[in-house]
């Protein structure tokens, strides 16, 4: 196992006090495996990828829980035992690559700056190795652009970068949180293509969060799916997209537009809970079709079928037929 | 059926400083009729956000003309087009940025009644009233302020604004592409509910072909300031002829990792190119899977009705056989003249 998040909980310091965003999440992760975390904004996904790689912002904190990276609890690891695991251990790739480069540096000087930091190459060799690497990604002319600074590079490219600047370490973990979401969709098709080679050839796990259903079904092995900050189902990528387990899975699916053209959407009622307001029990009841009275209890997470497992309570007593919500 | 509104070789140029004109738009042509909805799809900068801006007024009109009701926007004065143009109303993307935030609820709708003028206050309240019912708001939600809702409820705020005005004609810039899914889902409802209502006709402006082919009966694909293919949405998706058209319907991913592994897939060259600096002849030659040699490329296309009402992009480049095409064109056009 090379990942094992166990019982996390997140909150962040509102003026109100402190508000739960992310409420006893446990998911564990082979070597090599790509893992989707999806939900919709407010979910927690976003804030459980921050949470491996422990960059929260300042106001948010891990209250309870253990991540356990390659068996070593990282939830409470100090910043300076943290340097070996961000980058050589775990790399990122997120939605906004300018987020994750600096705009002063060429992007020659970012990825070899990594390289010579923790893998202890000299300037030539890591010159070399980046060069492959940014050849590897797909990267046009990179001899000829590796002096480039980030601005001269166009949105998909960029995205491009980053991915090589993060498995030029090799990590053996890379959480990379909406990386197509900002690109448009035929540059999107390329990046998961990349991705999907890219891992293939290196056997990198990932954690993918993301909010889109279809991304999911291209990359990942296995799906979460969150909701106010509580894993509601979680299962191999096929199950969770074709037989779901879980009303706001299924409703979610069929939220999308599919059918017959001009017809009236499936749409859930109402709005996800506020962060740090969601009801006691299972989160998802206000809005579910089949919430009843043993709702208002919090179910664990259970498995219905090998490898698969849901929250729903209801699910789990055989009072929904899984049929339904396929 | 009339057409409610009519783009014809309508372009679009920005001036950058010093530098060559962006052709944001590049010879369109386009009808609405009344109440259609007419989808409008392409990737970022192909034009697709600066069309209806020109339709609405918001961008530079380099040439071309744009009939509402058979007058020419692009003729009258700024007075007279602000008039007429009431009959246009617009929903962006980004609910967040759109609506005042020093405002309250009621004060944004209600801007725009008193826009169109004409009406007393108790008239204009109650149009705001009506609006915000129409619209699913809860009654309170009038003397709030936008911060206090989420996006969904904020987005139904911009749409309330929108048909308060009494519009014949609704644009909707990429309107619920900022949404979760489930609230996606109920915004289209509403549109749809909206459209039927009040007998609207509606531009419907979407990178997300799924939601093109669920709100729109015709449909545009734009590349590079221009229109690529057209026609009858169900058969542009289901054949479309232009690889562009087929390479964004492969790259769009469907949530059925059994379907999404059997689909065919279809991968471009390289990025769009520039506006600013378009390639001469087709612009598509350069991104297309299918590589011909230079001299080709620089032959600009011909776009042609290939079908009834079926619009497409010929050339060597763009499509699979570009003869058969031009052959049914030919007939096509042969079958109008003796009929």
């Amino acid at each position: 196992m090379l990942l094992d998040v166990q019982n996390l909980h997140v909150s962040f310091a509102t003026r109100r006090g402190k508000a739960a965003v992310v409420r006893g999440v446990g998911f564990s992760l082979d070597a090599g495996e790509t893992l989707g975390v999806v939900g919709e904004s407010g979910s927690g996904k976003s804030v459980t990828g921050s949470a491996i790689l422990r960059i929260l912002p300042r106001t948010a904190s891990i209250d309870e829980g253990a991540i356990l990276f390659e068996d070593r609890d990282i939830a409470h690891a100090a910043e300076k035992d943290l340097r070996g695991v961000r980058g050589p251990g775990i790399g990122m790739v997120f939605q906004d690559p300018l987020a994750s480069l600096n705009p002063y540096l060429t992007i020659g000087t970012q990825i070899e700056e990594g390289l010579r930091l923790h893998r202890g190459l000299s300037r030539r060799a890591a010159r070399t190795a980046a060069l492959a690497e940014l050849a590897a990604v797909g990267l046009p002319d990179p001899e000829g652009k590796i002096d480039s600074y980030p601005h001269e590079f166009s949105g998909g490219q960029r995205q491009r970068i980053v991915i090589a600047s993060a498995l030029v370490l090799r990590p053996k973990l890379l959480i990379a949180d909406e990386p197509t979401t900002a690109l448009d969709v035929t540059i999107q098709a390329q990046i998961l293509d990349l991705f999907r080679a890219r891992q293939k050839e290196l056997g990198t796990a990932m954690i993918l969060v993301t909010h889109n259903l279809g991304v999911a079904a291209t990359l990942c092995d296995r799906i979460l799916v969150m909701y106010a900050g509580m894993i509601l189902e979680n299962g191999p990528c096929e199950e969770i997209l074709l037989r779901p387990a879980h009303p706001y899975t299924a409703a979610l699916k069929k939220s999308i537009p599919a059918g017959e053209p001009g017809g009236r959407l499936f749409s859930i009622p109402g709005a996800p809970p506020a962060p740090g307001s969601a009801p006691e029990g299972c989160p998802f009841a206000p809005r579910c079709a089949f919430a009843g009275k043993g709702c208002a209890k919090f179910s664990q997470l259970r498995e219905v079928a090998p490898g698969h497992a849901t929250q729903c309570g209801k699910v789990l007593a055989g009072e929904i037929a899984q049929e339904v919500l396929s | 059926m009339s057409a409610i509104l009519e783009v014809k070789d309508l372009f679009v140029r920005y001036r950058g400083r010093g530098k060559a004109a962006v052709r944001a738009v590049d010879g369109v042509s386009l009808s609405l009729a009344q109440g259609e909805t007419l989808g409008l799809a392409g990737e970022s900068g192909c034009g697709k956000s600066t069309l209806v801006r020109a339709i609405m007024g918001l961008a530079p009109v380099h040439a071309g003309i744009l009939l509402l009701n058979g007058a020419d926007l692009a003729r009258m004065s700024a007075k007279e087009a602000r008039k007429v143009r009431f009959a246009l109303q617009m929903v962006f993307q980004d609910p967040y940025a759109s609506l005042d935030p020093s405002m309250s609820v009621e004060g944004i709708v209600a801007e725009a009644v008193r826009a169109r003028g004409g009406l007393g206050k108790t008239e204009v309240a109650a149009k705001v009233a009506q609006a915000l019912e129409m619209v699913g708001l809860p009654p309170d939600a009038a003397s709030r302020r936008p911060h206090e809702f989420s996006g969904g409820q904020r987005q139904r705020i911009a749409i309330a604004r929108a048909v308060a005005a009494d519009p014949q004609i609704l644009l909707a810039d990429e309107a619920v592409s900022a949404l979760d899914v489930s609230v996606q889902a109920q915004i289209l409802n509403l549109l749809a509910d909206l459209k039927a209502r009040r007998n609207l006709s509606m531009i419907f402006v979407s990178h997300d072909l799924s939601v093109i082919r669920h709100v729109s009966t015709r449909m545009a694909v734009m590349y590079l300031g221009k229109i690529v293919e057209s026609g009858p949405t169900e058969k542009v998706l289901s054949r479309p002829f232009h690889l562009y058209t087929r390479a964004l319907l492969s790259a769009s991913p469907v949530a059925d990792p059994v379907e999404q592994k059997k689909r065919l897939r279809l991968l471009l060259r390289g990025e769009p190119p520039s506006p600013a600096n378009p390639p001469p002849g087709c612009a598509f030659a350069w991104r297309s899977p299918k590589e011909v040699p230079a001299s080709v490329a620089s032959i600009p296309g011909r776009f042609r009705e290939v079908a009834p009402g079926h619009f497409v992009e010929i050339h060597p480049a763009t499509v699979d056989d570009p003869e058969a095409l031009h052959a049914a064109a030919d007939a096509l056009e042969a079958n109008r003249k003796d009929g």
